[in-house]
């Protein structure tokens, strides 16, 4: 499947390789941090692109392959990214799943998730939230807007992915959903 | 206020608030009591009831004027309402179901299409590309005059055996069906590496070519698609 998390550009790529290194035993030399296009090494299972110099929002990236979801142990991107935000103290954006592109989960340092929608103009160059579909606790400045009552159709199997603290989200989304 | 029915509704006040009707009857029973004034008095060798009359005359006059300027307003409007009140009473016989009634809607962002995906476009769990040629234009046109059906069970319109989302601020995504080809995530990085290199297996930018989330079967299957991409040619990958 693969694991993609968006981290807040001030977060530290050598922190996220480092903390995942520790946790899972992961070598170091398999993890690499820096500019993929500048690699030269052993096949990787996973990377971190640190955020370009003044960059704003959501760019240090982590994404990993078969053998990195391997070597987490299966955790879900959500799992993942909840770890690693409460770790480092950070917050992440990740995927909904979903086919609305602007929906995506934010993953904030407290634990906390919940799908905000970003701004499809600038989609390609950076993540900007605009508001999002439930408070956020720890950012109650973001604006909050009702869901579309279609949002249903977003998801393939109809299911609307849930927010908050609550430890069953940590499930995979196949269990959840049932 | 851009609702045809709006505006049907507000002509139909106006039509009904024009006095032409009360004012002709008002204006003709004038006329006729001038006239039985007139006779009452003929001879009768005091100027004031002529005068008088002569005035009446002169408001029985103005008054017809004005009452054809009215006819001829409730006449245009009237016209107005015969060519707009068909289109309103196709609209109330078959309301636009789904996202599309509540707001207008918009075409799928560029990053959607074949041609236009590029190395910044964004990259989703899955993502459907729109071959060239599929006629999504024609596809939106439908959904705006009501003709795709909504399926109210899975949320999605569906019109010429597409299926479309839409997104909160209404731009339209595509789904599945015909034309349209779903990715997941490694191989629509794949697909934007191919597009990248203009298909050259040996150029690739290094970047993906290091990237542990892209397999074999990525590469595979974005060939595949790549092949209905602008810049393929046959002895390309």
């Amino acid at each position: 499947m693969g694991i993609e998390i968006n981290f807040d550009s001030r977060t530290s790529a050598q922190r996220v390789q480092e903390v995942l290194c520790a946790r899972y035993g992961i070598d170091p030399a398999l993890l690499y941090v820096g500019d993929l296009g500048e690699y030269s090494g052993p096949r990787l299972i996973a990377y971190v692109t640190p955020a370009p110099e003044g960059e704003r929002y959501f760019a240090c990236v982590l994404e990993g392959g078969p053998e990195f979801d391997e070597a987490i142990g299966g955790l879900t991107e959500l799992q993942l990214a909840t770890l690693l935000c409460k770790e480092l103290d950070t917050r992440a954006l990740i995927d909904d799943g979903g086919g609305a592109a602007t929906s995506w989960i934010l993953v904030t340092a407290d634990g906390w998730h919940g799908r905000v929608i970003v701004d499809d103009d600038r989609l390609d160059d950076e993540f900007v939230i605009l508001e999002a579909l439930q408070p956020v606790p720890s950012a109650p400045e973001i604006p909050v807007v009702e869901p579309p009552d279609w949002q249903k159709g977003w998801y393939k199997d109809g299911k609307i992915p849930t927010s908050g603290f609550d430890p069953d989200d940590w499930r995979k989304p196949s269990e959840a959903a049932g | 206020m851009s609702n045809p029915g709006e505006i049907a509704a507000v002509i139909r006040a106006v039509l009904e608030a024009l006095p032409v009707d009360a004012l002709r009857a008002a204006n003709t029973a004038a006329g006729e009591s001038a006239e039985r004034i007139a006779a009452a008095t003929e001879g009768t060798g005091h100027d004031a009831p002529r005068e008088a009359l002569a005035h009446i005359a002169e408001g029985i006059e103005r008054t017809g004027e004005a009452l054809a300027g009215l006819g001829e307003i409730r006449e245009r409007l009237n016209a107005y309402l015969a060519v707009l009140v068909p289109g309103v009473e196709a609209m109330v016989a078959r309301p636009i179901a789904g996202p599309a009634g509540k707001r207008p809607i918009t075409p799928p962002n560029r990053r959607h299409h074949l041609n236009s995906v590029g190395r910044k476009s964004q990259v989703r769990e899955e993502n459907t590309v729109i071959l060239p040629g599929t006629d999504v234009r024609g596809d939106l046109d439908a959904i705006r005059r009501g003709e795709a059906a909504w399926l109210p069970d899975r949320d999605r319109c569906l019109v010429n055996g597409r299926l479309y989302g839409v997104e909160v601020p209404g731009t339209v995504y595509p789904d599945e069906g015909p034309g349209l080809v779903k990715l997941n995530r490694s191989e629509y990085k794949a697909l934007k590496g191919l597009i990248e290199a203009r298909g050259d297996m040996d150029s690739l930018p290094s970047a993906l070519a290091n990237n542990p989330a892209v397999t074999g079967a990525d590469w595979q299957r974005a060939a595949e698609v790549y092949e209905h991409h602008k810049d393929y040619r046959s002895e390309d990958t």
